[in-house]
């Protein structure tokens, strides 16, 4: 198109009329801001068109529907006499489609950069790889040269650690003491905040620092300059993304974005392999807990059926000689008794015994199935007795026995003893033990030491209720245990 | 009955508990054992393989800052029959399938167990 000094049409060609909607009578005398570049409504029209600069420039063009098309133009002055009589004006569609469609690509390599750092980052627990990771994707979105992630580290005054690095090799940055929080880093570092410059070394706050007020010699080339802060999910700075670029206002807005996404992906990755770190240690630690645990546990029973032992001898050589042995014989059944229970509760480590196997210990010499004798049916369902319930239940269960064995049901060979249990509604453990097909009972229950201890010992001791009956079909007694599981 | 079966079996007893020790030869002297020992380091109980005839021993493990395992081992090459006597719920892996009495017994237990081991033994 031929414009005068007006910039009124002269003459303009075919691809012209098609490009604009305007036929060239049609065109003739006027003025072209008359005919297009209506969008541009809050610029003077040579603002718009920097007409007669001669160099390309792009802009959108409005065709006589009103429909855009994206242009690069060039407006070259024809001049007579050094003043400028005119211009000659080119335009060229830039192909929307196909700006269009490299925009798009451009916008799927990056999200695919980003989707790839995102689901990478996922996967990773440890915290040097998940750094580098974030470096790399960072500065390549970005468009940078080189990027680095340095860490915040508070001791020590404020220094900043050098941390992973892309683009560039550890030794450029090898020469340089630690970086601090200078006026350039500092917005990020303790602040949080973005900073994005055209032009690092024109920024007010670059050079400000001692001792090498700028960049020191050598320093890798850096014109544009991008940092973004990653930030811990409590709000504290871990540390930030530094970009830089040698040419001059690189980083645009968008890749100021593209790297904050990033930093928000790293900042979840980060703390997630903190977290993991974190419960490693703990679990460790608590292994090492257990494992000493075990062995205090074992040292204690060693002590403990050693002790019994001692005391067994003890009585034994005190009443050698002095004592029936029938008497003997009880104190040792008692005493051992008391420690099969002992041993129960070692192999649950303090814990918990089960009544059954607690029953069964006491009842053991009379459930021999191979010998085809089961003397006592026992019926409960698991109730977890603490130690010290389990103790008392256990030498309770032990009388129970010597007595069944010595005047009730166990004495011959017909009878049998009908242990049952169940936790009644207010949690009460309820014990029944019921002598069946027994000869006829002579005397009612236990005398001496074994009836004792189990009417007043065991009630006393459970905080619980011990009741027996007689008859002549045999000893019944029902033993009451608020609460057995309870650790007080 | 046992007294007989066993009367004249050469025991090595292992043990380091003074008044358990005195209480145990008592028991052995009863059921007509003659006690070998007795010893309460390994040392002392390795001297004492090496020197005596022994027809059984019965070991304590835990001896102090030691266990027996060592004397176990010397038995077992030498093939004279042994069994712990422990209280101990738990056996060094290696040891797991060997006799052993857990403290504290009585009498009747350990003499079935010297019979089970020592009473054939004897009698052959």
């Amino acid at each position: 198109m031929l414009l005068d000094a007006q910039n009124c049409c002269i003459f303009m060609n075919r691809a012209a009329e098609a490009l604009t909607g305007y036929r060239q009578d049609e065109m003739r005398g006027r003025s072209l801001w008359d005919v297009i570049g209506q969008d541009g409504a809050d610029l003077s029209p040579h603002d718009r068109f920097p007409i007669a600069s001669g160099q390309p420039q792009r802009d959108v063009l409005m065709d006589r529907s009103g429909q855009a098309h994206p242009i690069i133009y060039t407006a070259s002055p024809v001049r007579e006499g050094g003043e400028v009589v005119g211009t000659v004006l080119e335009m060229r569609p830039t192909g929307g489609d196909q700006a269009a469609i490299a925009a798009l690509k451009e916008e799927t390599r990056m999200l695919e950069i980003l989707n790839r750092t995102g689901s990478m980052l996922a996967s990773k627990l440890d915290l040097e790889e998940i750094v580098q990771a974030v470096t790399e994707a960072a500065t390549e979105l970005a468009g940078a040269q080189f990027g680095a992630f340095f860490y915040n580290v508070i001791r020590d005054g404020e220094a900043l650690q050098l941390y992973t690095l892309s683009g560039a090799s550890r030794d450029a940055f090898a020469a340089f003491p630690q970086p601090r929080h200078t006026a350039v880093f500092e917005p990020t570092f303790a602040q949080g905040r973005v900073v994005r410059s055209p032009d690092i070394r024109r920024d007010p706050r670059y050079g400000r620092n001692p001792p090498f007020r700028g960049m020191p010699e050598s320093h890798l080339p850096a014109s544009s300059y991008l940092s973004v802060p990653v930030l811990a999910c409590n709000g504290t700075i871990h540390g930030a993304l530094i970009f830089g670029h040698e040419d001059v206002g690189v980083f645009t807005e968008r890749s100021e974005r593209i790297v904050t996404a990033i930093a928000a992906q790293a900042t979840a990755a980060i703390d997630n392999a903190a977290l993991f770190e974190a419960s490693q240690r703990e679990i460790a630690e608590r292994q090492k807990a257990e494992a000493h645990q075990k062995l205090l546990i074992q040292e204690l029973n060693h002590r403990v059926k050693n002790m019994l032992a001692t005391v067994q001898s003890l009585a034994r050589r005190t009443l050698r000689g002095r004592a029936e042995e029938a008497a003997m014989r009880s104190f040792q059944d008692r005493l051992h008794a008391l420690s099969h229970s002992h041993s129960l509760i070692m192999r649950q480590n303090w814990q918990a015994v089960d009544l059954k196997d607690l029953a069964h210990t006491a009842l053991a010499p009379f459930l021999d199935e191979a010998k085809g004798e089961a003397r006592a049916r026992l019926d409960g369902p698991p109730v977890c007795l603490e130690p010290k319930v389990a103790l008392a239940l256990g030498m309770g269960f032990h009388e129970l026995v010597a007595n069944a064995a010595r005047h009730g049901a166990l004495r011959g060979d017909s009878g049998y003893i009908d242990l049952c249990w169940r936790t009644m509604e207010d949690g009460t453990l309820h014990i029944s033990w019921t002598e069946k097909d027994g000869p006829p009972v002579e005397a009612f229950g236990a005398s001496g030491f074994g009836s004792y201890l189990l009417r007043h010992g065991l009630a006393h001791e459970l905080g619980g209720d011990v009741q027996m009956r007689a008859d002549r079909s045999g000893v019944s007694w029902d033993i009451f245990v608020p609460e057995p599981g309870q650790l007080q | 009955m046992n007294g007989v079966a066993l009367n004249g079996l050469r025991v090595l007893v292992v043990e380091d508990e003074m008044l358990v020790c005195m209480d145990l030869m008592d028991m052995l002297s009863e059921l007509g054992c003659i006690v070998v020992g007795p010893a309460a380091r390994v040392e002392q109980a390795l001297g004492i393989v090496e020197r005596e005839p022994i027809d059984l021993a019965m070991l304590d493990i835990n001896l102090g800052r030691e266990t027996s395992y060592p004397i176990a081992e010397r038995l077992a090459a030498l093939g004279i029959p042994y069994f712990f006597s422990t209280g101990y719920s738990l056996v060094e892996s290696a040891f797991e399938n060997k006799p052993r009495l857990q403290k504290p017994f009585s009498e009747r237990q350990l003499s079935s167990v010297l019979m089970s081991l020592g009473g054939s033994i004897h009698s052959s």
